[in-house]
């Protein structure tokens, strides 16, 4: 492994997969299945051998705030004890200083006290996969055998809020949702959601071709937002927070966002399947371009440190030339660099829905400046 | 005929997106420092800086 010099603690953000894309649901848009890691087979779980390689890597490129998110595919197939053991590994973190910050992605249908005890114990922080009310959910969520899951994703969140642990929520927005930002908003104010986050459907290979059925343009994407903003300002309470408004927000008033894809680079994140091959993103995940190598054969600390993710980091940034003159740069980073990769496996490709982030931008910062005067 | 400054206040208070805005204003300004990766905000390299 050539290594350049050495860099400082640059990785705040760790994706696992503990069990790959492995999951109990086949959601029509999932964007799993433009991976080709995507194949359904018995589940296989990352031993805790190669956690505790991850875990010793971190020691050294981790900054003191460590945010460990275990995603997937369904990350609850590797079971409550797993996680527990798999958390009470990160001592040797925790040794060096390093404060860890367990999160969990899942679509909430197979969890239970057991699973919402674990979180309370150890302040893991879910956040659930559920497309708002059942009339949008059901439409595009459902199982391998075609059934509609709303009923048992709801009982999980059921079961968060019966044991007091806080939790967010992931929404996909479709193309049949665009014209309903009412009917959304109203659901998650009758819902009491208090985090939310509201990310377009994303069809990369059907976009290329103009075929996408399912993913919003951007137009469409920017005009949902745009409308849902308008109830949530409106609305006025802050405690209810919509992470992408709050992130565009934070960079009009000077501050910085949170999510990853209004930062313009990936560097600072890691992902890692259950095999133990890492990636910039779970989004790269099987697509070998963007391999950073395996914790089988190399440390956490050369891969970080090494050629290939120096390169890549490289050929993210110099993706964003066309963004050079727009005046939003600063605060939108230039788009997620996964959605410029995947059109034409090119981070030279435009971002996709740069032109919704246009929109946001103009409206939110016309609705700031109102309020302002 | 000038509304009191009282009144003022009240109307200006009433505009959407206030409670809001100011929540936001507020955690930037006491956050700034947790936005920072490497967790070292005033001397960071880093490039999203």
């Amino acid at each position: 492994m050539t290594t350049t010099k050495a860099s400082p603690r640059v990785v705040s953000k760790v994706l696992v997969t503990p069990v790959g894309m492995q999951c109990n649901m086949a959601c029509e848009y999932c964007c799993n299945q433009f991976c080709s890691d995507f194949v359904p087979r018995p589940v296989v779980t990352m031993p805790l051998g190669l956690l505790d390689r991850l875990y010793e890597g971190l020691t050294e490129v981790a900054s003191p705030r460590c945010t460990i998110i275990w995603h997937g595919g369904e990350p609850t197939f590797a079971g409550p004890a797993y996680l527990r053991s798999a958390i009470e590994h990160q001592a040797i973190l925790r040794q060096r200083g390093i404060v860890v910050q367990n999160c969990l992605q899942t679509n909430a249908t197979r969890l239970t006290d057991e699973w919402c005890e674990l979180f309370r114990q150890y302040g893991v922080r879910p956040s659930i996969s559920l497309d708002g009310p059942p009339t949008f959910h059901d439409r595009y969520r459902r199982t391998r055998s075609g059934h509609p899951t709303y009923g048992r994703a709801r009982r999980g969140l059921d079961l968060l809020r019966k044991h007091d642990v806080r939790h967010g929520l992931l929404v996909v927005v479709t193309r049949s949702m665009v014209p309903h930002a009412d009917q959304v908003f109203d659901w998650l104010q009758s819902e009491e959601i208090r985090h939310v986050d509201l990310l377009p459907c994303f069809e990369p290979e059907l976009i290329v071709d103009g075929r996408q059925h399912l993913s919003p343009t951007p137009d469409e994407y920017g005009r949902f937002m745009t409308d849902l903003f308008d109830r949530w300002w409106l609305n006025d309470d802050p405690g209810l927070d919509i992470r992408t408004f709050r992130d565009v927000l934070r960079s009009l008033v000077g501050g910085q966002p949170y999510v990853c894809s209004w930062r313009g680079s990936c560097s600072w994140i890691v992902s890692v399947n259950e095999r133990g091959e890492v990636y910039p993103c779970a989004r790269y995940h099987g697509l070998p371009d963007t391999s950073l190598g395996s914790l089988t054969t190399d440390t956490l600390s050369d891969l970080i440190r090494g050629r290939k993710h120096q390169e890549l980091r490289l050929r993210m940034e110099s993706g964003q030339q066309d963004c050079r003159t727009c005046r939003w740069l600063s605060a939108c980073g230039g788009g997620c660099p996964f959605a410029r990769y995947a059109l034409r496996q090119d981070f030279s490709s435009p971002y996709y829905y740069c032109r919704s982030r246009q929109l946001m931008f103009e409206h939110i910062s016309r609705r700031v400046e109102e309020a302002s005067v | 005929m000038k509304p009191s400054p009282d009144a003022a206040e009240a109307v200006a208070t009433a505009l959407p997106g206030m409670a809001i805005l100011a929540d936001v204003r507020r955690e930037v300004d006491t956050t700034r420092e947790l936005m920072c990766p490497c967790d070292d905000y005033d001397n960071c390299q880093y490039d999203n800086n």
